[in-house]
């Protein structure tokens, strides 16, 4: 049974033109993170917007964990699913932690149980308790503010978090860090995550299965290594920059690429870690004037292979483009 | 107990229709003027014979229409008697100026109260009936202003209280003695300055003995919505003038004041001497019309005129060619 | 200051019809004000989330505010007569447009993310409302509200002229018999009142605020 599952699903805005989603079926698994990618009018947010029916569908079905949404009250459904978006949303006539209280409150929850899942999160997006449980938002950075948000969406561990361009609106520097830590919390965490987004080098940043979305409907779905090495049409290719090398060589972790220990690590100690991408590893081995080798480490530092610039180049060409 | 001025009386006693008083009042303050330059039609404007010193008489009324009705039936007796008269009257006259200005010259007749030239203007006392009021009045305004009063009307506008004829039937209240003995049936209605005022509620205690009704309804403003307040069955009695237009129909009826609390105030055409030497025949012409005007005689005039809207002008002359003192 | 001596002194000497005229002032004010507040506050909202009634009320009370309070005191008279519920009815009316208005564009003044957060979180509109909407808009619900108190307040004096009670009645003594002592004695506790309406308004206000 999939987390989440698309039947068909269409959106029609009275008789105008053609749907905004137009019949579209996906399958997400638990614990994936899926982006939805692409242009802006194409549906990803009508998509998303429908799993909490703070859209309606036309036709179709959707289910979450096996479920149809329309199965059970809409307030029911959306105090299962965490959702953020762009603008954050904070409540400002309330602290920190009253926001991150709200779904648990809603659900009843125990007040010391609140207390405590209140701290957990705070600890896990990066935000001391201690410091920032009564703080109002209007007192936090833009970076700050989301963090809360997502925070507010774990409040009651959904098993589906939607995300609706969440780092839009944040600086591109806090973005990136943003960005590490929901991959830090999604290795902590494990769940089903919507994301929509239209920037590229986050989605496949970020993905675990990307789908391409044009038009309403879905272009292609799959792994970001897949969608760049083998794009399902012209458009795709386009978008995911599939004739750029190093775009190539950003969706490939170094573990696939790393030959294996013979003997010692090189001495000079220049690592990096196993998960990375060979396009940060490249930069690496162009940076260094000492030896064209680094050392690949495991989560714990340990070396466990090493990686050359010949490693890298076997990375090769891309596949044939289809003709549009 | 002093007598409520006149012109006071206006602010709150505009007699009764409400908007429509008010925006007629409102009009004729702010443009009315345009209305008083017609020739009354109807009457010969065959040139007086007379000599060309004697002067031609103008006549004077106060700013409401009671006044000036009874004004312009002074102006129509004196234009079919051929005696020389302005073609129209000086009306809008507060009482304060009407006397002096009679006594300037600028006007030569116009009808006052007994009341009022007693108290007001000569500051004196009299007995409460009549024909005291009357005397003293007459005697002072000659001795100190060398003005002639000429006869007294029946018609006594002077504060009172009116009921309808059907409470009055129910309760037996007829005067205010009633009234006073009936208290605990009774909600007053009055304008709110009349409880403060000497002679008003406290002049009525002092003549008749402590009186405290059902209720006081206190209503500000026209004279009209304490009709209106009656008239809903919001209060049973009303403080009223004995000749307010609203009087005439309703089917309302006026108390009678046995003990006199209230002070007369008969109306009656007050003209300068030299005017009545100049004109020998004045003095009749004008008091053809005393035995005419009655209180009830006068509160229906009221009424076409404040209810009905029409000109005083032209209820003046209707009343004259009903009663026949001038051709139709 | 000799004026404002003579006032006091008549206002002791009657001071049980003063007290009695103060309290009918109050009541019709704070009863004017509940009725504003009741019938409008809920309107407001209704204006915001539909067009046609948004419309209609903003149509409705715009053109009843144009009219004269004593005119819509007058013209209450056919339909309710004379005394205390005429004057409220009045008065309510004269209530209802700051309120209205003031709702409206408070609960516009929301911003939409935080709405649309509150309800993806899976609260129902009863609980969007009260537990965001409400107070995010309430200092500028009650700064109509305290605008309304005070013309309320004010207007209320003429309820002496359709025997509604009041310090009106005292203030028209005053007028009717030339009584400068009279009329103070009236008019000063109105003057007073609206001014402890002030005070305690934007001490509210105050508090509503900060909460934000």
């Amino acid at each position: 049974m999939s987390a989440v599952a698309f039947e068909h699903v269409v959106k029609r805005y009275g008789d105008r033109g053609r749907p905004a989603v137009d019949d579209c079926s996906l399958a997400v698994e638990e614990g994936q993170l899926v982006i939805l990618l692409g242009p802006s009018g194409c549906g990803k947010t009508t998509l998303l917007k429908m799993v909490n029916r703070l859209i309606e569908p036309t036709a179709g079905r959707i289910l979450v964990g096996g479920t149809e949404i329309h199965d059970l009250p809409a307030t029911e459904l959306r105090r299962r699913i965490g959702y953020v978006i762009q603008q954050t949303g904070l409540f400002p006539h309330m602290t920190v932690e009253k926001n991150i209280a709200v779904v648990p409150d809603l659900l009843h929850w125990e007040k010391r149980r609140t207390s405590a899942r209140i701290d957990e999160l705070l600890e896990m997006v990066g935000l001391p308790p201690g410091e920032y449980r009564k703080r109002r938002p209007r007192e936090l950075s833009g970076g700050q503010q989301q963090r809360v948000g997502l925070a507010r969406a774990l409040a009651a561990d959904p098993a589906l978090l939607l995300m609706d361009e969440p780092f839009g609106a944040i600086d591109a520097i806090t973005r990136t860090r943003l960005q590490d830590e929901l991959l830090r919390i999604q290795q902590q965490v494990r769940k089903t995550v919507l994301f929509v987004t239209h920037d590229v080098e986050e989605a496949l940043r970020l993905a675990d299965l990307l789908v391409v979305m044009r038009d309403g409907h879905i272009v292609q779905a799959g792994p970001p290594r897949v969608i760049v090495n083998d794009p399902a049409d012209a458009f795709v290719a386009q978008l995911v920059g599939a004739d750029d090398p190093l775009r190539r060589l950003s969706v490939v972790p170094v573990s696939d690429l790393m030959r294996p220990l013979n003997g010692a690590a090189p001495a000079h100690g220049r690592t990096i870690a196993a998960d990375a991408d060979a396009r940060a590893a490249l930069a690496l081995l162009i940076d260094g004037a000492d030896g064209q080798s680094i050392a690949v480490t495991d989560a714990s530092g340990q070396a466990i292979g090493i990686l050359t610039l010949r490693d890298i180049e076997r990375v090769g060409g891309r596949a044939a483009v289809p003709s549009p | 107990m002093t007598v409520t001025e006149k012109t006071e009386r206006t602010t709150v006693r505009p007699a009764v229709s409400t908007r429509r008083e008010l925006l007629i009042r409102a009009a004729l303050g702010a443009g009315g003027m345009a209305l008083a330059v017609d020739l009354p039609i109807g009457v010969s404007a065959a040139t007086p014979a007379v000599h060309p010193s004697k002067k031609t008489l103008t006549i004077g009324a106060k700013d409401f229409s009671e006044n000036q009705i009874v004004a312009y039936m002074y102006l129509y007796l004196l234009q079919i008697a051929n005696i020389p008269v302005n073609g129209d009257i000086k009306k809008n006259l507060a009482s304060g100026i009407a006397t002096p200005a009679l006594v300037k010259g600028d006007i030569d007749i116009f009808p006052e109260y007994t009341g009022t030239g007693l108290e007001a203007i000569l500051k004196q006392k009299a007995s409460h009936n009549a024909k005291a009021y009357y005397d003293a009045v007459s005697a002072g305004y000659q001795k100190k202003f060398k003005l002639t009063w000429l006869d007294m009307y029946p018609m006594n506008d002077t504060q009172g209280f009116a009921t309808t004829r059907a409470f009055s039937e129910k309760t037996g209240i007829k005067t205010i003695a009633d009234m006073v003995k009936h208290a605990s049936e009774v909600r007053l209605i009055v304008a709110t300055e009349y409880l403060g005022r000497a002679d008003g509620l406290p002049g009525v205690k002092r003549v008749y003995g402590n009186f405290t009704p059902k209720e006081i309804v206190q209503i500000a403003g026209a004279g009209s919505l304490r009709y209106a307040a009656l008239l809903q069955g919001r209060g049973d009695i009303v403080e009223a003038f004995t000749t307010d237009a609203a009087l005439a129909g309703n089917n309302l009826v006026v108390l009678g004041d046995p003990k006199g609390y209230a002070p007369p105030d008969n109306l009656a055409p007050v003209v300068r001497d030299d005017a009545l030497a100049a004109y020998p025949n004045l003095k009749t012409v004008l008091n053809k019309l005393a035995p005419k005007i009655t209180n009830a005689a006068i509160t229906k005039l009221n009424y076409q005129a404040d209810i009905q809207g029409k000109d005083p002008k032209d209820v003046a002359r209707t009343f004259l060619q009903d009663q026949g003192l001038i051709k139709k | 200051m000799d004026a404002l001596g003579a006032a006091w002194q008549y206002a002791l000497a009657n001071r049980d019809q003063l007290i009695g005229a103060v309290v009918v002032q109050v009541e019709l004010s704070l009863f004017a004000l509940l009725t504003g507040v009741a019938l409008c506050v809920p309107l407001g909202i209704l204006a915001t989330r539909n067009r046609l009634v948004s419309l209609a009320t903003i149509n409705l009370f715009g053109t009843a505010r144009a009219i004269p309070s004593i005119a819509i005191l007058f013209l209450a008279i056919p339909f309710l007569g004379f005394g205390f519920t005429p004057s409220l009815v009045a008065l309510a009316v004269l209530a209802c447009p700051p309120i209205l208005v003031n709702t409206n564009a408070g609960f516009m003044g929301v911003a939409p993310p935080v709405v649309e957060a509150a309800r993806g979180m899976g609260m129902n509109p009863w609980q969007v409302l009260l537990r965001v909407e409400l107070p995010l808009a309430l200092p500028v619900v009650l700064a109509g509200v305290r605008t309304a108190a005070l013309e309320v307040i004010a207007s209320a004096t003429l309820a002496t002229f359709i025997a509604g009670g009041g310090l009106g009645d005292i203030i028209t003594q005053g007028l009717g018999n030339q009584r400068v002592d009279v009329l103070l004695a009236g008019a000063i506790p109105v003057a007073l009142l609206a001014l402890l309406a002030e005070v305690l308004f934007s001490g509210l206000q105050r508090l509503a605020r900060l909460s934000v």
